[in-house]
């Protein structure tokens, strides 16, 4: 922190929130402003514009998490643990996102706010897993073994994704398919918007873990500084005891 | 890893594997209950046929989708910020940390070098 490298990475990193904060102006906009109501469902359909890019964030960052991981376990590289870590993270804010914004959206559209769907309890299973990730991180300390229980976990985890993904099509649910690969369901005014809280969603989403790298590879640095330190310390009893005899 | 540390990692594991087993045990008993059908929308309530019987005095339930949405959002943003605000605290300490380790380093260091050199 403090060398030049460290700074220009900072400016990288402002010019990048930067760009986010106008984009999500621009997105809030284009939901609010220009993005009709919906005919059925009313006002509260506006949830489905952050909702949706919510997910795909969370998903994103999670696979970003499990490929670190394995790289990690392979490697041992500490550089891919502080990503694996920074994905688990970030991931399980907009997994918590979309857990929360559904069941409010549900509790309009469907009259409850939670059903035994099968995507709404495959999504729990994802966030619980990645909650798991963090809780066994936080109490289990830097050592070796809980990075690789970690890992192994965050592989574990992703595998839930294509479950998540393709429940509403293999199993019986609740869950609209409003995108599907003959197009959208929706208007034209709904689609841009959609696509600009996708765009800004995706670069918060990258701020975000860009910042948690920065902050993990200063932890990883403040461990190298700490074993020098022992070093040192080392030394100086060394120093001390050869004066003594 | 030390024993403390194994401890609060067994703790850990202990409290995520009892956590589990409740949601094993709501999910099942969730799974033999049919979700609700899809609200209808535009269809008017008690029309011949449909099976449903209209409130007293035409007193029904009146979901507000306004603040639903509003809550949607405002949970968004106190999550962004939230988390961003964690971040940022994070950054500072770690930067403060940093800086008095790195100090104490290059002290320490030095001071044995030159009681080396005196010896």
């Amino acid at each position: 922190m403090g060398t030049s490298s460290d700074k220009s990475r900072f400016d990288w990193l402002v010019a990048w929130a930067a760009v986010t904060a106008v984009g999500m102006c621009v997105a809030l906009y284009l939901v609010f402003a220009y993005a009709p109501v919906e005919a059925t469902m009313g006002i509260v359909q506006k949830i489905f514009y952050f909702h949706v890019p919510s997910a795909i964030a969370a998903y994103v960052a999670f696979t970003v998490s499990c490929v670190a991981s394995a790289v990690y376990l392979v490697r041992g590289n500490a550089r891919a643990d502080v990503w694996a870590r920074a994905g688990a993270e970030v991931g399980v804010i907009f997994c918590t996102m979309v857990l929360i914004s559904g069941p409010l959206w549900g509790r309009k559209a469907w009259g409850a706010f939670w059903t035994g769907e099968p995507r709404l309890m495959l999504t729990l299973v994802l966030w619980l897993t990645f909650v798991a990730y963090l809780v066994v991180r936080r109490v289990g300390g830097p050592g070796e073994m809980t990075r690789r229980i970690c890992a192994a976990l965050a592989i574990l985890g992703v595998v839930d994704i294509p479950l998540v993904r393709y429940s509403v099509q293999r199993w019986r649910g609740n869950h609209p398919r409003v995108i599907t690969k003959g197009g959208s369901g929706i208007s034209d005014e709904m689609e841009v918007a959609l696509l600009a809280a996708f765009v800004v969603t995706l670069l918060l989403m990258v701020c975000l873990m860009a910042v948690r790298v920065r902050i993990g590879s200063a932890e990883v640095e403040s461990d190298v500084l700490h074993r020098r330190l022992a070093r040192v310390r080392r030394r100086q009893d060394a120093l001390a005891r050869g004066s003594l005899n | 890893m030390n024993r403390p540390q194994r401890c609060r990692l067994r703790a850990g594991l202990l409290t995520l594997a009892l956590c589990g087993t409740m949601l094993a045990f709501a999910g099942t008993a969730s799974a033999d209950v049919a979700p609700p059908e899809p609200q209808l929308y535009g269809e008017e309530v008690g029309t011949p046929g449909s099976g449903f019987v209209p409130a007293p005095d035409g007193e029904g339930e009146n979901i507000n989708g306004g603040a639903l949405m509003l809550a949607a959002y405002g949970v968004f943003w106190v999550l962004i910020l939230g988390y961003v605000g964690t971040l940022a605290s994070r950054a500072r300490r770690d930067s403060a940390e940093m800086g008095a380790l790195k100090r104490q380093v290059t002290d320490l260091e030095d001071r044995l070098d030159e009681i080396e050199k005196g010896a």
